[in-house]
């Protein structure tokens, strides 16, 4: 039952989750339900961060719900540049963010929930908690065959991949999130989830491509709206606390004091791109000149999204030795980024400025370098 | 000076050694430097007997590894911290990893996030992470700065897993602190301390 918390409330609520049980045997089973009003990626993942540095979870365990608008999320250990096809990403106005669990690349809308379960570290039991899910879901239909595998995914069907699992486990706290596919645009989360970015050495996490469909497909009563009170009354009922779902606005300091500086942390370029693990990219691509095809040979290496070694090797009749250098000096520790290097070749331009040819062989060489970022 | 049968702590070896240590132990055994072995007997006599829980319990077999405090902390047993991890130095310089329990409960490592060498690390930071089976875990450091980090496990993170004691380490540091290693746990006060985590949870998830 979903009841808009004033905030006095669901102050006090939290509150009462910080105190730790005071000195007596707390037999009382206690536990919260909370969804975010907010659909922005961030201000959930800044939830998640808040709930997992600031409350005492002991005996008191936690249910969030969220869903955001159209976003690709990666796990700690991952390189976008693998995962996702960043190009159509920024043509579409489509989030990238870096979440701080471990697992895989994930497409989000408005069609897919996300579960987060918090409890101790004592407590941590993913397998529980994607038993509990499967509950839910045979409670509203009965016939749906769901199962939960070895590597924490539910299947549907025996085949068709529901929903994925991560977690991150702190000092005293743990942490383990899913998804789950009620109505997501399957075909758009199949071409962004597509890298087209080729030669790329990296020991980062990979994700585990897989087939996937809609709950909705399968059974059309089986809205995010319907799965999600299931879900909570499910939890309500194995903690034996209140079927309440508490609203939480993500972006209220007096509830979370701190929390839009954690939001603010997680859409930094830093963290999004600069966390990755360093990669290289061996790769080359051609260029037009004169009726034939030249071959420009390309090797990056990238530590903490900055290029720390560049390598573009350009047949020296289209363009000098020495020019060609200058170009590789002038990327070394700038961002792996097209905008970087649209403003590095606009300072090249810059010390030469008369010479039309040279600008336009340093444009084409640095059009196609960004269409590699 | 220290009393017999006082409670000693690791900071106070130094005066006992210097003031009255080698006429009054005369099986003492110096080992390398200012190591010893004390010889079990001498726990009997009353005017020798210093409190152990106060001195580090080593696992040679035949006593007490007292280790005097000249500035640094000689140490050539792993400790644990209640973490999970352990840590084995000499004059305050060593290597830390991650227990056996750890790395059963964690899986298969995937990736190990370490720090650059030459960063400060706090007790309370995270000094990086493991990666195992889409679970993120944390890890905590004691008190020191990173002079080495473990450049196999970039490419062969198991390592953690197949080999955490020894070719599995994660970071070499230098102790900001050498006598807080007093106030971690011996093998065998690590190993009971297990002992009553699995009694508690059952096998770790």
């Amino acid at each position: 039952m979903l009841i808009p918390f004033s905030m006095k409330n669901c102050f006090q609520l939290l509150c009462n989750l910080k105190v730790p049980a005071a000195g007596f045997k707390n037999r009382v089973k206690s536990g919260l339900i909370l969804q975010s009003i907010s659909s922005d990626v961030y201000q959930n993942l800044a939830v998640e961060d808040w709930i997992h540095d600031h409350m005492n979870l002991e005996g008191k365990p936690v249910l969030f719900l969220w869903r955001n608008s159209p976003s690709i999320v990666i796990g700690r250990h991952q390189n976008p540049w693998q995962e996702c096809n960043l190009n159509l990403m920024r043509e579409e106005g489509i989030k990238l963010a870096r979440r701080r669990s471990g697992g895989g690349t994930v497409y989000h809308d408005m069609g897919n929930i996300n579960l987060t379960f918090f409890t101790t570290k004592k407590k941590y039991d993913r397998m529980q908690n994607l038993k509990l899910v499967v509950r839910a879901l045979n409670a509203v239909q009965p016939q749906l065959d769901v199962q939960a595998t070895k590597r924490c995914d539910l299947l549907l069907d025996g085949q068709f991949k529901i929903s994925g699992t991560a977690s991150k486990i702190g000092r005293t706290t743990a942490y383990h999130h899913c998804t789950l596919l009620c109505s997501t645009d399957r075909t758009f989360l199949s071409s962004l989830l597509k890298s087209p970015y080729q030669g790329i050495r990296s020991n980062a996490t990979a994700s585990i491509p897989s087939i996937v469909k809609n709950l909705l497909e399968k059974d059309p009563t089986l809205t995010c709206e319907v799965l999600m009170n299931a879900i909570a009354t499910e939890y309500a009922a194995y903690h034996q606390i209140d079927n309440h779902i508490n609203l939480i606005n993500p972006t209220d300091e007096t509830l979370f004091p701190g929390i839009n500086n954690k939001a603010k942390e997680l859409q930094t370029w830093e963290w999004i791109y600069g966390k990755t693990p360093k990669f290289s990219i061996n790769t080359s691509f051609n260029v037009l000149y004169e009726q034939s095809h030249l071959e420009i040979k390309i090797f990056i290496d990238i530590k903490g999204g900055r290029i720390e070694i560049c390598n573009i090797e350009a047949p020296d009749h289209w363009l000098p030795l020495e020019i060609c250098d200058k170009l590789n000096s002038s990327f070394i520790g700038s961002k792996f980024c097209p905008n970087e290097i649209t403003m590095l070749t606009n300072i090249l331009h810059r010390t030469c400025p008369e010479d039309d040819e040279l600008h336009s062989k340093w444009n084409i060489l640095c059009e196609k370098i960004k269409g590699i970022m | 000076m220290v009393a017999y049968g006082s409670k000693i702590r690791i900071g106070d070896m130094q005066r006992v050694y210097h003031s009255s240590l080698a006429p009054v132990w005369p099986d003492v055994a110096i080992q390398s430097r200012n190591t010893f072995q004390l010889n079990p007997d001498l726990a009997q006599n009353p005017t020798q007997c210093l409190e152990s829980s106060a001195v580090e319990h080593g696992g040679c077999g035949s006593g007490t590894i007292w280790k005097p405090c000249t500035g640094s902390t000689l140490l050539s047993v792993p400790k644990f911290t209640d973490k999970h991890d352990w840590i084995t130095t000499e004059n305050g310089i060593g290597p830390v990893g991650i227990s056996n329990f750890a790395q059963e409960a964690l899986g298969d490592v995937v990736y190990c996030s370490l720090p650059e060498v030459g960063t400060k690390l706090n007790k309370q930071d995270e000094f990086g992470a493991l990666e195992s089976v889409k679970a993120v875990s944390e890890l905590y450091p004691p008190l020191s700065e990173v002079t080495e980090i473990n450049e196999a496990l970039a490419e062969n993170p198991g390592l953690v897993n197949k080999s955490c004691y020894e070719n599995g380490w994660l970071i070499k540091i230098t102790l900001n602190n050498p006598s807080e290693l007093g106030e971690l746990m011996s093998e065998k006060a690590y190993e009971k301390y297990i002992k009553s985590i699995r009694s508690e949870n059952g096998t770790p998830k």
